[in-house]
């Protein structure tokens, strides 16, 4: 979390500017599938402006023979304000339809873009270590991203048409009334842009001490099995309402700001009804007309359609005979009901400008997965192997990191067990990861049967070279579904069949619902044992040639050891192994072991020899030996 | 139905927290309210007198009178918004405050539960919905209604047929917009749903991501988002398509009232009923009166929807304390460590996960509880320690109920360290310093020293995600911290578990150390911490998972553990 905040705060206009360029022009392709549907949604809000347009224009006139006293006329006004609200209704209808469709769409297609781009991406610890982070940028940023993409950009183009339409009509109809609107219009404008200016550096501000807050809270409630055994419960919650109420302080200027302008706004259309008022009002006194002939002529050839609808013929006709200042009357009277509705497409106009801030962020983080360097692929497909494993002279460093293992060279030959012994942080976790082309080595490499993993495709070699770690994680669903994981095609009795060789079908059919047990998130719903029975039938179904295993048997309840070290064992027979040891017994069933430390083998050999020429590996094993309680608990259950 | 005006009860007693604030706050943006009904009004001076009257001088007036009403208008509802987004604020604070509270009164299993597991959602989120609701609820709902009957009574009054005939529509379009409401709340709910599935989706694949990658099978991991994501997407679509056909409806009948206003309005005129400037006063107070019911409709909507995330949340308050403070404690008297537990038993959920357990510890003495995953170790712990009280049975030290004692006072003399310790963004010092703010720089100093953390600068900063911090470092912290608190009991929950022999070794040494005679009890399942304390206990297995009621403790000879 934190490091988003920074990197909000020094997030200036001119980069925000530019981000959500980048942004839209990348989300180009996901816009143009619905380049139709889009253009549909714009002709309807183009003839929406034009409806609305009529709606006015047809009360004008209603007014109109209400003042010279055509019943027959008004009735007809009343039908035809009752067709057009329906017309209306219909183009919003066909609108929305559109809009609908498209927001589904472009929600799926984005975040299904962040989500393959976040599996295919290249390993680093980043990306290991902050999946919560991710989620919010797949699904709480890409809706923003995606809000913006169709609804903001519609209301925007929404804006215009109306805009441009409703000018013409003015300007057609009398510049009188045309010209105190419209004065009100750039100053409606200059005073969004003006605000929004201010409006952008506290919004970034609001958005980075919202996310120090989430992540502030996020951290607390993780903590709080600590805050009660240290019955620190009321110091927290003081701290918890002063960043509270730091955000507020934030929040509110923000709040402050916005209002300021809408309120501005809001005084904008009423010095334009004022306006309206007194200079519409001189002119009809004044005894010039507003209705000008100009208008009917150009009402006719621009909306043939209206024109029809209206019926606009007997009311040109009668409207000829019109007392004139009464007649205007009526246009002004119009114009004075509509005005706010007139406006309002500005006022949005202007609340979207204030928004663009707040999506730019949203966009910065969209892109920060988007640019992810995804994982190399392609290069030769790797043949069926024997299994023969030989790293030379690898070394290694995350990106941008220190080099984490140095120089280091083993081998297996086909179906041979190597274990790899170390205290944690030795550097095992990193070579296994080179192992499987998790990663590419800096220098060095890593080769089966002669074919460098370097230059093979990835997939090929995740078929033959299988990973087993030891937080055996497994996924939402049914014991079967995770077991079938590294082979979706294999039938039910495969499944048993693996679960079987492994020794923990009793186990597995033991569970309350079988091989059909709900797991829960991450596998919550089962012990440690249980899980890690799981991961190693999945390694058994998936059948690998070589399998790299990060054995963690020291977790599991001392009541299950006994049979997840016979899965194990099973597991590996007939395969070329390597094993990340922990456990005495499985140390001892080896046929060689390398001992790392600070990422360097410090000692190799077979366990035998290794033990008892009293190096390294009999120097941990003593450790172990030591801490075990009792002798009569036998080899299998000593902790290593 | 009662349960649902419970909900939103709750949820305003919020806002009302600050009743004269949020009255003068209604009234102010009432009276503005009532400015924008000014505007037809002076229209139709305007009209009847100004323009077919000749009175240039008349519309002067009345263009600076629409524009000191605009002007008055827009700063009443300034001022009131103003107060009430201040009041929004401290109102979301407050609810904030009490839910954090509540969660710090609850067991992990309880905050899982009551939270849906989702208690950051809870708090953030959910707790923020209050805002709207303060901004835009009950409240605004009133001035609306109050706002809406004004504006109805200026227009009948100046003509009250014409009025009458046109709002007529307007009530089934009220009726129907209501029931489509309900209907949609359910689809609502399920949404929302199937939002926290593709959330938990999300972050289970890429928490996963190493398994994902070593069978190669990132296609498939992600086509399983693909299929939730389609199907979220689909039925929001559906709903909102429902709602847009439903809305457009309503639009048509609602939009009834301007046509039938000029009409029936227009023949008055003609009559010479009615003047121009009345039909535009009326016809403008109709289609403000059409625009109100709109909100009005609108804020019932924000209503409902916020009922559901009330009721969410009074899940999480109405969720019973783990701990319930007797009215009266007695102060706590230095205690020798003799601590003792009879009976116990505990529920978490519809679960039992102690039966009878009991246990008696010497003061001074240490013992080793083993047990497999789910015997109830760490729950026998908090129970002794008072982070729990049990559903049955007591625990006492030196012969004294617990529940005689203030939580607050236990924990200056009882500490339970959990399994893993909590590392908070900041530096190594006040990590430690945590478990006791008001130590000084030398006791942290001292506390890190014995704890055997003296490798890592007190000054050292950790960030929110520490993966630089080793399984054994993290225990050594929470050992520092219980050196600052030194209290005369200590209990710890696996605290060598995922460590590496040598780690654990040096660990457990350092625990010895840490211990200094205090009572010591250490739930685990490393059998090498047999060898370090006096006396083994073991929780028995439970060969069915789902049924804990054979959970028991039996007391085996010093350095055998029973399996």
């Amino acid at each position: 979390m934190s490091e988003s905040t920074e990197a909000v705060e020094d997030f200036d206009d001119r980069t925000a500017r530019k981000t959500l360029w980048r942004a839209v022009r990348r989300s180009l392709p996901f816009l143009k599938p619905h380049a139709g549907l889009m253009t549909l949604a714009t002709t309807m809000a183009i003839l929406n402006s034009i409806t609305t347009i009529a709606v006015m224009y047809t009360v004008m006139a209603g007014i109109g023979h209400i003042v010279i006293g055509d019943l027959d006329a008004i009735s007809g006004t009343a039908v035809n304000l009752v067709a057009l609200v329906v017309l209306e209704n219909v183009i919003r209808i066909i609108y929305n339809s559109a809009i609908i469709k498209v927001n589904e769409r472009l929600t799926v297609t984005i975040r299904n873009a962040l989500v393959v781009r976040l599996h295919n991406v290249q390993l680093s610890g980043h990306v290991a270590q902050a999946s919560g982070e991710w989620v919010t940028k797949v699904l709480f940023e890409a809706d923003r991203f995606r809000r913006f993409l169709s609804k903001s950009v519609m209301e925007i183009v929404n804006s215009v048409a109306w805009f441009i339409a409703f000018a013409v009509f003015l300007l057609a109809l009398s510049p009188a009334v045309a010209l105190p609107t419209l004065i009100a219009i750039p100053l409606m404008v200059y005073v969004a842009i003006w605000w929004t200016r201010r409006l952008r550096p506290d919004t970034r501000q609001q958005r980075a001490e919202w996310d120090q807050m989430v992540g502030y809270l996020n951290q607390r409630i993780d903590g709080l099995a600590d805050i009660r055994a240290f019955g620190q419960e009321k110091a927290v919650l003081a701290d918890l309402d002063e960043k509270s109420e730091q955000y507020s302080v934030v929040h509110n200027r923000l709040s402050r700001k916005r209002l300021w302008l809408s309120s501005h706004l809001g005084v904008s259309v009423h010095i334009a009804l004022a306006l309206l008022i007194f200079f519409g009002g001189l002119q009809i006194i004044a005894g010039n007309q507003l209705g000008s002939g100009f208008f009917f002529q150009l009402a006719s050839g621009m909306m043939p359609m209206t024109w029809m609808l209206l019926g606009t013929n007997t009311m040109m006709a009668s409207m000829g005979m019109a007392q004139g200042a009464a007649l205007a009357a009526g246009t002004l009277a119009a114009f004075a009901l509509f005005v706010k509705r007139m406006l309002n497409p500005v006022r949005d106009l202007a609340h979207q400008l204030g928004e663009t801030s707040d999506v730019a962020v949203s966009a910065k983080r969209i892109l920060e997965v988007l640019d992810l360097p995804e994982e190399a692929d392609g290069g030769e497909t790797l043949p069926e192997v024997q299994g023969d494993l030989a790293v030379e002279h690898v070394s290694f460093a995350y990106p941008g990191g220190e080099e984490v293992l140095h120089d280091v060279s083993l081998h297996a030959s086909p179906g041979a067990h190597i274990g790899i012994v170390g205290t944690s942080g030795a550097g095992k976790s990193t070579l296994m990861q080179l192992l499987v082309r998790l990663y590419t080595p800096s220098s060095g490499t890593i080769s089966i049967d002669g074919h460098d993993l370097a230059g093979l495709s990835r997939s090929s070699v995740r078929t033959q070279v299988l990973l087993v770690t030891q937080e055996a994680q497994l996924f939402d669903g049914t014991v079967a579904e995770n077991i079938r994981f590294g082979r979706p095609d294999a039938t039910d009795e495969e499944v048993v069949e693996a679960t079987k060789a492994i020794g923990a079908d009793e186990v597995i059919a033991g569970l309350r619902d079988g091989y059909q047990t709900r797991v829960g998130e991450r596998g919550a719903r089962l012990s440690v044992g249980e899980r890690q029975l799981i991961a190693l039938a999945r390694g058994m179904l998936a059948d690998p040639r070589v399998i790299i295993l990060d054995e963690a048997v020291s977790s599991v309840d001392p009541a299950r050891q006994r049979i997840v070290l016979a899965a194990i064992r099973r597991l590996l027979a007939g395969r070329t192994a390597v094993v990340v040891a922990h456990w005495l017994a499985l140390v001892e069933d080896l046929d060689q072991v390398f001992v790392i430390e600070d990422g360097r083998i410090v000692e190799s050999g077979a366990p035998v020899e290794l033990l008892t020429a009293g190096g390294r590996l009999a120097e941990l094993c003593q450790v172990q030996e030591g801490q075990a309680t009792g002798d009569n608990t036998g080899r299998d259950n000593i902790n290593v | 139905m009662k349960e649902s005006l419970r909900a939103l009860r709750f949820i305003y007693s919020y806002p009302l927290r600050y009743r004269s604030a949020m009255t003068i706050a209604t009234t102010i943006m009432f009276l503005g309210l009532l400015g924008n009904i000014a505007i037809p009004l002076l229209m139709r001076v305007a009209i009847n007198v100004g323009v077919l009257g000749g009175d240039p001088q008349l519309l002067l007036v009345i263009a600076v009178l629409v524009l000191a009403a605009g002007v008055v208008t827009t700063a009443l509802l300034h001022l009131g918004k103003r107060i009430r987004f201040t009041v929004a604020s401290k109102a979301v604070n407050d609810l904030r405050h009490d839910l954090f509270g509540k969660l710090t009164h609850l067991g992990p299993g309880e905050t899982a539960e009551a939270s849906g597991g989702r208690a950051l959602t809870r708090l953030v989120s959910d707790a923020v919905a209050v805002r709207g609701l303060t901004n835009g609820g009950l409240l605004e709902l009133l001035i609306q209604i109050l706002v809406t009957l004004t504006m109805l009574v200026a227009a009948l009054v100046i003509d009250w047929r014409t009025t009458l005939f046109a709002v007529i529509p307007m009530v089934p379009v009220l009726a129907v917009n209501l029931t489509v409401q309900l209907q949609l709340q359910k689809s609502f709910v399920e949404l929302k749903g199937q939002f926290t599935k593709m959330l938990a989706g999300v972050g289970e694949s890429l928490a996963n991501i190493n398994v994902v990658k070593s069978f190669g099978r990132e296609n498939a991991a992600s086509g399983r988002l693909h299929k939730i994501n389609e199907e979220h997407s689909a039925r929001d679509g559906q709903m909102k398509r429902t709602y847009s056909r439903w809305e457009a409806i309503l639009n048509v009948v609602g939009g009834l009232p301007t046509p039938i206003a000029l009409w029936i309005g227009g023949t008055a005129v003609v009559n010479g009923r009615l003047t121009v400037g009345d039909l535009v006063a009326v016809v403008a107070l109709i289609m403000m009166f059409q625009m109100s019911m709109h909100m009005l409709a609108m804020h019932i909507n924000g209503a409902f929807r916020s009922k559901v995330t009330a009721q969410r949340l009074l899940n999480v308050i109405d969720t019973a304390d783990v701990v319930t403070e007797a009215a009266h404690t007695r102060s706590m008297p230095a205690l020798t460590g003799a601590l003792r537990a009879e009976g116990l038993i505990v529920d978490i959920g519809s679960k039992r996960v102690l039966d009878g357990v009991g246990i008696e510890v010497a003061a001074g003495e240490s013992v080793a509880v083993f047990g497999p995953t789910g015997s109830g170790k760490s729950t026998l712990l908090h129970a002794l320690a008072r982070l729990r009280d049990p559903d049955g049975g007591v625990v006492t030290y030196d012969g004294i109920d617990v529940r005689e004692f203030a939580p607050a006072e236990i924990r200056q003399h009882v500490v339970c360290l959990p399994q893993r310790q909590w590392i908070f963004e900041g530096t190594l010092a006040e990590n430690i310093a945590f478990a006791r703010p008001s130590a000084t720089d030398a006791d942290i100093a001292r506390a890190a020293e014995a704890a055997g953390l003296s490798h890592i600068p007190l000054t050292r900063r950790f960030g929110a995600s520490t993966m630089d911090l080793s399984a054994g470092e993290r225990q050594r912290i929470g050992l520092a911290r219980v050196l600052l608190v030194d209290p005369d009991i200590l209990l710890l929950d696996n605290p060598t578990a995922n460590l590496d022999a040598e780690t654990e070794a040096a660990l457990l040494d350092t625990i010895v150390r840490v211990r200094r005679g205090r009572t010591l009890v250490i739930a685990t399942q490393q059998l090498a911490v047999g060898r370090h304390v006096d006396r083994v206990i073991t929780l028995g297995a439970v060969p069915d998972a789902d049924d804990r009621s054979l959970a028991h403790a039996g007391t085996t000879e010093k350095g055998q553990a029973g399996e």
